[in-house]
């Protein structure tokens, strides 16, 4: 319900710019949308598709508040978002008041995204991006297998940051707390929406810039309960459990095993680097995620890794050379014909070399193309059996 | 270790990115026509350094030390005048319209007004306090001030 009177507010503010803009001419209204088609084809699994997308829109509410306070909204909506189809989504992103300060300290609060590394701010900014598919840590639509949200942080509350100038060098910083990843989403259960834990995430970046050099560290640190709730959500959708075939000693086993999976701590460590020289640029990003359990034969940490390096060809056209690599260790229970539980661990690994080009066709509309081939392993062929695909992807980014 | 593997194979490219970064510091820089830098008159400035010059264009400058807001104009593309004043900031335009985006998709800061001409630049200088904005030296008036005037293969002092 809140959605849909959300929906209809936004509508008709978007449908009556020019109203808005009459009543208190400093609110700003804009955004960008980005249509996709995409092909993809995977001999592994016999499928092969063509789709066109609305992969993602954006509307932006801005208001200056005055000469210290600013005001900022983002609406999104993703994959040809439709409530009646049931298709894609709709997120309320970012909401949030800054105060500015000096330009070395800055404070934002309310809804936002984080700073890490490079991307993570701007991951969704897609007229920024020359991608059509982004490198894999930013890449919501491969949530299925990708441990997207592990990777990066994307939500946090409060945020302080800025820069101080030491001769040429800027360094920048940020800090900034949010909640746990243990959101509520049970409608039953209680409130949504809410951390459903007494721990935080929090973290920060350190980086530098120094002409056209760009680099930097972050770092997060929260309590995680997404694995447990895994395993539970593999345990109740099984056959077995299901059918209520399972002893109660592999039950407890279950348990116990979840029950070590509380509340984890978790580390995020990035490094980012951008550079460029002329019409070349290189950018790349390192990310590694860190848990600590208990458990003997189990290992949930990952690592992702991106590289691009790009060449402007004119002012117009720019193209690129990249590669992208996932390594993720997880955890799957076992039902064995007996009805008792066991689980392992393996690791699966997500490795994606792509080429790609975007053109500007004016200032406010860019044609990208990309070609990318994907190739998933896991040292658990049983369970996750390698496939190859290959995706070809077109997108039109328009900011209005 | 799939990663780690990935990224030692990726140790190619170290080579290539060091020497372009080390061949492009001895490379001699571009040459210049004259361009001046002008700015409202209510500035709190009579000179300025080509540094704070591109914090202010990059939007890391926001304010001048009076505390008002800078206000900047940008030419239309394909002004020779443009182009020449870009080179100076060693920015490309479209790295320079990359990070104004990054800026305003990002809820930071607004992208300087772009204006038509240089005329047209002179007069919204000379009428918004806190303006800065470039012009061709032969063009300026004494509206408003000049914080510096860029050097040419001709004449090489910046005032």
């Amino acid at each position: 319900m809140n959605i849909r009177w959300t929906t209809i507010v936004f509508l008709l503010i978007s449908v009556h710019p020019a109203l808005a803009q009459k009543e208190d001419t400093d609110l700003k209204i804009f955004g960008y949308f980005q249509n996709q088609f995409q092909y993809n084809r995977c001999k592994q699994m016999d499928q092969e598709q063509t789709t066109f997308n609305l992969q993602q829109m954006n509307l932006f509410l801005q208001k200056e508040l005055n000469a210290q306070w600013n005001s900022f909204i983002s609406i999104e909506f993703i994959n040809s978002y439709s409530s009646f189809y049931k298709w894609g989504a709709f997120n309320l992103e970012e909401a949030w008041v800054r105060y500015r300060r000096s330009k070395e300290f800055n404070l934002k609060f309310g809804l936002q995204v984080p700073i890490f590394n490079n991307l993570n701010e701007i991951k969704n900014r897609t007229p920024l991006l020359p991608y059509v598919i982004r490198p894999l840590a930013y890449e919501t639509s491969f949530k299925d297998f990708i441990s997207v949200d592990e990777l990066v942080p994307s939500q946090a509350f409060i945020q302080a940051y800025g820069y101080f100038p030491i001769g040429n060098i800027k360094f920048d910083h940020a800090v900034y707390v949010g909640n746990s990843p243990n959101i509520n989403s049970d409608t039953p259960y209680t409130q949504t929406g809410v951390d459903t834990s007494t721990s935080f995430l929090v973290g920060g970046r350190f980086g530098l810039r120094f002409q056209n050099l760009k680099i930097g560290a972050s770092v997060t640190y929260d309590k995680a309960n997404q694995i447990e709730q895994e395993i539970f959500g593999q345990l109740e959708n099984s056959v077995e459990y299901q059918s209520a075939s399972l002893d109660s000693a592999s039950l407890e086993r279950l348990y116990n095993l979840a029950g070590g999976l509380h509340e984890m701590k978790r580390v995020r460590g990035g490094f980012d680097i951008t550079y460029d020289y002329r019409d070349l640029s290189i950018e790349s990003e390192l990310i590694s995620v860190y848990y600590q359990e208990d458990l003997p034969h189990a290992n949930f940490n990952k690592h992702f890794f991106y590289i691009t390096l790009g060449y402007r060809v004119t002012e117009r056209l720019f193209t690129y050379l990249s590669a992208w690599s996932t390594d993720e260790n997880r955890i799957w229970t076992d039902f064995t014909p007996s009805g008792k539980i066991d689980y392992f661990s393996g690791d699966v690994d997500v490795q994606v070399p792509n080429i790609g080009f975007s053109y500007h066709i004016s200032d406010r509309i860019t044609f990208k193309g990309q070609f990318a081939h994907v190739k998933i392993s896991s040292d658990l062929p049983n369970v996750y059996p390698t496939t190859k695909s290959v995706y070809i992807e077109s997108a039109l980014s328009v900011m209005f | 270790m799939r990663t780690i593997n990935y990224i030692y194979n990726l140790r190619l490219f170290i080579p290539i990115v060091i020497t372009i970064a080390i061949g492009g510091s001895y490379l001699p820089s571009a040459s210049y026509a004259q361009v001046a830098i002008i700015a409202n008159k209510s500035v709190p400035l009579n000179h300025i350094e080509r540094s704070a010059l591109l914090d202010f264009y990059t939007g890391d400058i926001r304010r001048w030390d009076d505390g008002k807001a800078i206000i900047l104009f940008d030419l239309k593309p394909k002004l020779e005048i443009k182009e020449q004043f870009y080179k100076f900031l060693d920015k490309t335009p479209s790295r320079m319209k990359s990070i104004w985006l990054k800026n305003m998709l990002s809820g930071e800061h607004d992208p300087p007004e772009i204006v038509k001409s240089e005329e047209e630049m002179l007069k919204k200088v000379t009428a918004t306090p806190g303006a800065v904005g470039y012009i061709s030296a032969a063009k300026v008036a004494d509206d408003v001030k000049i914080l510096m005037l860029i050097a040419t293969p001709s004449n090489s002092s910046s005032k």
